[in-house]
């Protein structure tokens, strides 16, 4: 999890703008390594007189991994950490002076940290994908009379949503990506900005519905 | 603008907090839990706030962050980190903690649980020097944390037993704020934690922490958790170079033990067996095991360590046992106390001595310290109201004595208790008593008795605790216990009973009594260490020297903590009190209760009869060690640790380090040439080591085992990344790197044996003598040091662990199981059942989290060999759960 947060906050980066990228970990270097160890481990049995790592060894890693890479760090030039996904991602908006993304006024400003708040919440809790559909059932009501999840304005919030959907949109038929045709909508809309869709394929969303009758 | 809040809703205090602290003029409507306010989400959520342009705000921290940022001022990204961290890792534990507190009522489990989120406030709040969290001023990040913990610590006596002070002066100082104060009060409405009741149990249960009542996966602090700096690499560099030559040498062990001028003097008792029966293992984990590996640490750490335990031998219960095997009292003390010693050192405890209470210093010092409480008028006389039989011509235990129940008119009822009705019955009501001895009818005499002021002491009591507590090392449960009961207020309590096996009471009014258990067995430790040198006094009495832990079960903490310092401060001779007071959950077996009379659960003496080694019994007890909460003694995750932690990681890397030697070395170390990468493993593996020192140190056992865990986990990654036996067939540089990851791994492979010397003596031996490692390496320091140097020669390499079998151990469980032929058949059948439902449901569970990997592993696009073998589980598991479940295995055949 933590792997795909560091790829976000590097897209991020790039649609800011940012020319010096960040030194990024998570908590705890260590965890990377652990990672590509792990990824040789399974394809290379390690000598004629050595079993190779049994399955469950190999799951006992997995979990174990999954466990600990948890947290994105950033470490700035004067050393300090910052860390968290949202905080990182505030920090880095702030560096690129595009204030705006996180709203212009007092209200606006909290509703896009609310959505940062319902994207790492919401989309990022393990077990998140069952309740899935439930999820973008709400997403789908709160978009329909909205452009942004800011309401009229481009935000950070919908960076984040977007990179925290895309897996979600992947996984959907093309029946479902009509049902929930405010977030498709939505979401064809943020992917087709420049600069957003850094480290993720498209997502194909059909403009003409082919399931008429559903709803 | 508009908020909606529930009532007895915890997230909607940190909201009205703020609100009030604000000063912001909104309307708020208090609605029902199940209201849903915000229109788009298909389920209630609370509290919510409707701004005036018509959006909705429904989470409690965005909330709170926009009452208190005002106009153009951007909040700090110190707030926002906070907030981060309390919505993803403080809500889950702090919603967990409400929930045992307030729905099971284990504040103290609430509390530990609470533990590592604490810390790391206390450790931010302390690095950073300021008032509040983020400045010298209040912001969002306060009123939210505060929200938070509010419910949790504002009992007083919930707050003292945390001990972290700059968290507690902080949360006092917000609270102070007439704003939270408003808050608070609106919220509880003076009801107190009962108030969240009905808002917890509509909480869905599957939130992220572990909501089982007992767990036995140790929590990771994940708080602790940083980046190596240059500067550490460096060190561990320099310290790995030095040599053995240059470390301190092992402490020599001349008995007797003496307290030395100007060391650390620790002196380490575990609770003393009561006899009449064989200890199970929950008993072996609770005291002596725990206590036996402290004591080993503390060896390694070459502080002047003594350990002593012993039998507890005097008590009703003894002689009601020799009355059942027709053997006098000290014969079955005799008998039990060499079963125990037996058990205890097929364990592998390294008691310095193993005694008993049944000796003459146990009467003399027990006499002793009576008679300073008596001439300082400690004790009190009074008399009691007693059952007393003519014809066996003594006074009755409730449990000697059956009659009619006052209550219901049943006949049978015992002296302590109707089962019947279930009512608690004192033995004089009882209608047509009679002794259960001689069927003789027994008269109600009345009897003198003495009593240990403890009002009169509790003054006392109080201001050595306020200094004890706050400088000693003391489990929560047990700071709680112990706050409790003089919260409760303390009565005078009896010493003494009108029976025959005990220590005498020196006055002649009372010849024909003894003192009471709860008085007399403390002083064990005492007479026990009399009995091991002449000069115990200089342990017994130098509380200024001596650091003395007391280890124990949680249900014993208060005559530790407060009967028998009671009767040592009140007695005045200047002796040593427990500055740490180490307590235990329960061990469950299997999901129920060890039961000796259903034959339910392992016994000491059994544990040798599975054919299971001492260590392995060892290490499954301390990894599931119920610390900070109950867990469960589990015959499926015994094969699981066995099979996955030490068999696939520990041995799997000692083994492979030493094979690398003697394989491709002809058995001599090989030279090593440190490169960045060895460098970072040396610095990781240093880190982890200080860990585990500074676990240890804190008697978190069960956590500070993990470390070791950690370094072999590291060290199999590392020779797994390296790959020594492919690099041997290479270029010359690829050869000596080869050579240096081999050089390396056996040196840590050295290091792991001596940390693991206090969990597993006997593993950490073979270790050693594989390795032929000096026995000058056996200090733990905070270094790693490289005490293996290249040439050294090592001996012969071989397996350390066996595979369990699942067959192996389905016996084994079957066996010890419960299942008594000559019992009542119906109980039997009961408990059977429940056993095999709760199988049932366990392996439902197990196919399903199985089923979700083999998804999972195909959607990441995992080599087939691993999902398939992850599938071959998965089918294995269906299988069992039918079988389970009742449907007859026939595919087994069918398959064959």
């Amino acid at each position: 999890m933590a792997e795909a947060s560091l790829k976000e906050l590097v897209s991020l980066e790039k649609y800011l703008g940012l020319k010096k990228t960040n030194k990024y970990s998570t908590q705890g270097e260590r965890k990377q390594q652990q990672h590509r160890v792990i990824k040789q481990g399974r394809g290379s049995p390690p000598g004629s007189s050595f079993d190779p790592p049994t399955p469950e060894y190999v799951q006992e890693q997995q979990d174990w991994r999954k466990k600990m890479i948890s947290v994105p760090v950033l470490q700035t030039k004067d050393g300090q950490n910052i860390v968290g996904l949202v905080t990182i991602a505030c920090h880095l908006v702030k560096a690129a002076k595009q204030e705006q993304l996180l709203g212009r006024t007092r209200e606006e400003s909290a509703v896009v940290q609310q959505w940062l708040e319902y994207r790492i919440v919401q989309l990022g809790a393990p077990g998140a994908k069952e309740e899935g559909r439930s999820t973008l059932r709400d997403l789908n009501g709160y978009l329909e009379d909205k452009v942004y999840f800011g309401g009229d304005f481009l935000s950070l919030a919908d960076i984040l949503m977007y990179y925290g959907l895309h897996s979600y949109m992947v996984d959907l038929t093309v029946q479902d990506r009509e049902k929930f045709v405010n977030v498709s909508r939505w979401f064809s809309h943020i992917q087709q900005l420049p600069n957003v869709q850094q480290h993720l394929p498209r997502v194909h969303i059909m403009k003409n519905r082919i399931y008429t009758n559903v709803h | 603008m508009r908020l909606y809040v529930s009532e007895g809703n915890p997230q909607c205090l940190k909201v009205l907090a703020a609100y009030e602290l604000s000063g912001a003029q909104c309307e708020v409507e208090v609605v029902s839990h199940e209201e849903c306010i915000v229109p788009f989400l298909g389920h209630s959520k609370l509290p919510a706030l409707l701004l005036d342009n018509g959006n909705f705000l429904f989470s409690s921290n965005v909330i709170c962050r926009y009452y208190l940022t005002s106009g153009g001022d951007e909040a700090s990204t110190a707030v926002d980190q906070w907030l981060e961290w309390e919505t993803l890792d403080l809500q889950p534990v702090a919603l967990h903690a409400l929930r045992l507190a307030v729905l099971q009522d284990k504040k103290s489990e609430a509390l530990e649980s609470l533990q590592p989120s604490l810390s790391y406030i206390e450790r931010s709040l302390q690095k950073t020097g300021k008032t509040f969290l983020t400045s010298d001023e209040p912001s969002a990040a306060d009123v939210v944390l505060w929200g938070t913990l509010y419910p949790l610590l504002a009992e007083p006596i919930l707050l003292t037993a945390v001990d972290f002070k700059a968290l507690t002066a902080w949360f006092q100082r917000v609270g102070s704020f007439p704003a939270c104060k408003k808050a608070s009060d609106g919220t509880f409405k003076g009801h107190g934690l009962q108030s969240l009741k009905s808002y917890l149990q509509r909480q869905p249960t599957n939130s992220t922490q572990a909501t089982r009542a007992t767990t036995n996966d140790p929590t990771v602090d994940d708080g602790d958790e940083r980046l190596l700096t240059d500067e550490e690499i460096q060190a561990a560099v320099q310290a790995w170079s030095k040599g053995l030559a240059a470390c301190p040498k092992p402490r020599q062990i001349v008995h007797p033990i003496l307290p030395q001028q100007g060391e650390r003097n620790v002196l380490i008792t575990s609770a003393l067996p009561y006899v009449n029966n064989v200890p199970h293992l929950g008993n072996i984990i609770g005291c002596v095991l725990s206590a036996d590996v402290f004591a080993r640490f503390c060896r390694l750490r070459n502080w002047n360590t003594l350990f002593v335990c012993g039998t507890d031998e005097y008590g009703t219960a003894t002689e009601t046992k020799a009355m059942e095997e027709g053997l006098t009292p000290q014969e079955i003390c005799d008998k039990y106390n060499a079963i125990h010693s037996q058990i205890y050192r097929w364990f592998g405890t390294s008691f310095d001595y193993f005694g008993r209470t049944t000796t003459e210093k146990q009467t003399e010092i027990a006499q002793d310290i009576f008679w300073r409480l008596l001439k300082r008028g400690f004790l009190l006389e009074d008399t009691v109201e007693q059952l007393h039989c003519q014809r066996c011509a003594k006074f009755l235990a409730d449990r000697f004595v059956e009659g009619i129940c006052p209550f219901c008119s049943y006949p049978e009822a015992r002296g302590d208790q109707c089962d019947k009705c279930g009512k608690l019955i004192n033995a004089v009501e009882l209608k047509n008593p009679q002794c259960k001895v001689c069927k003789e009818t027994p008269a109600v005499r009345t009897s003198k008795h003495l009593f240990l002021d403890l009002p009169k002491l509790e003054g006392r009591l109080e201001e050595w605790l306020e200094t004890t507590l706050e400088k000693g090392n003391w489990t929560p449960n047990a700071r709680f216990i112990t706050r409790s009961w003089i919260r409760d207020g303390l009565k005078p309590r009896c010493i003494t009973r009108d029976l025959k096996w005990g220590t005498p009471v020196p006055l002649e009014e009372f010849a024909n009594k003894v003192f009471y258990v709860w008085f007399d067995a403390p002083i064990g430790y005492l007479s026990i260490t009399a009995n091991y040198t002449d000069q115990w006094e200089k342990w017994w009495k130098n509380p200024d020297k001596v650091q003395l832990y007391n280890f124990m079960a949680k249900d014993n903490v208060p005559f530790h903590s407060v009967v028998f310092p009671c009767s040592l401060l009140g007695a005045e001779d200047n002796y040593t009190l427990v500055n740490h007071l180490i307590a235990t959950e329960y061990l469950n077996y299997e999901d129920g209760k060890f039961s000796k009379s259903r034959g339910v659960g392992v016994f000491g003496d059994m544990a040798k009869d599975t054919g299971i080694p001492a260590d392995i019994w060892r290490f499954y007890l301390l990894f599931i060690r119920p610390e900070g909460q109950d867990s469960a003694f589990c015959w499926s995750d015994l094969l699981l640790k066995n099979n996955s932690e030490l068999l696939n990681n520990l041995g799997n890397f000692v083994n492979r380090a030493g094979m690398f030697v003697s394989k491709f070395f002809e058995g001599r170390v090989p030279t090593m040439e440190l490169n960045q990468e060895d460098q970072r493993l040396l610095a990781l593996t240093t880190w982890e080591l200080r860990q585990y020192l500074q676990l240890l140190e804190k008697v978190r056992i069960r956590d500070a085992l993990r470390c070791i865990l950690n370094i072999s986990r590291h060290g199999n990654q590392y020779i797994q990344l390296n790959e020594p036996w492919k690099r041997l067939k290479g270029s010359d540089t690829d050869r000596s790197r080869a050579a240096t990851v081999t050089g390396v791994a056996i040196n840590m492979a050295c290091l792991l044996s001596v940390m693991l010397q206090p969990y597993m003596p006997t593993v950490s031996a073979t270790i050693q003598e594989q390795l032929q490692a000096p026995p000058l390496c056996n200090v733990l320091t905070e270094e790693f040091v490289c005490v293996l140097p290249a040439g050294h020669k090592i001996g012969t390499i071989s397996p350390l662990f066996q595979k369990l079998e699942v067959e192996q151990v389905e016996a084994l469980r079957q066996r010890f199981g419960g299942q008594k032929p000559d019992k009542a058949a119906e109980k039997q059948e009961a408990t059977t059942t429940t056993t095999i439902l709760q199988d049932v449901q366990e392996l439902a569970k197990a196919v399903a989290q199985q089923g979700d990997k083999v998804r999972q592993l195909k959607a990441l696009g995992t080599e087939k060999a691993v999902v398939n073998s992850e599938v071959a589980r998965l089918l294995e598991l269906k299988k069992a759960l039918q079988e389970a479940q009742g449907k007859p295995p026939v595919q087994k055949e069918k398959k064959k």
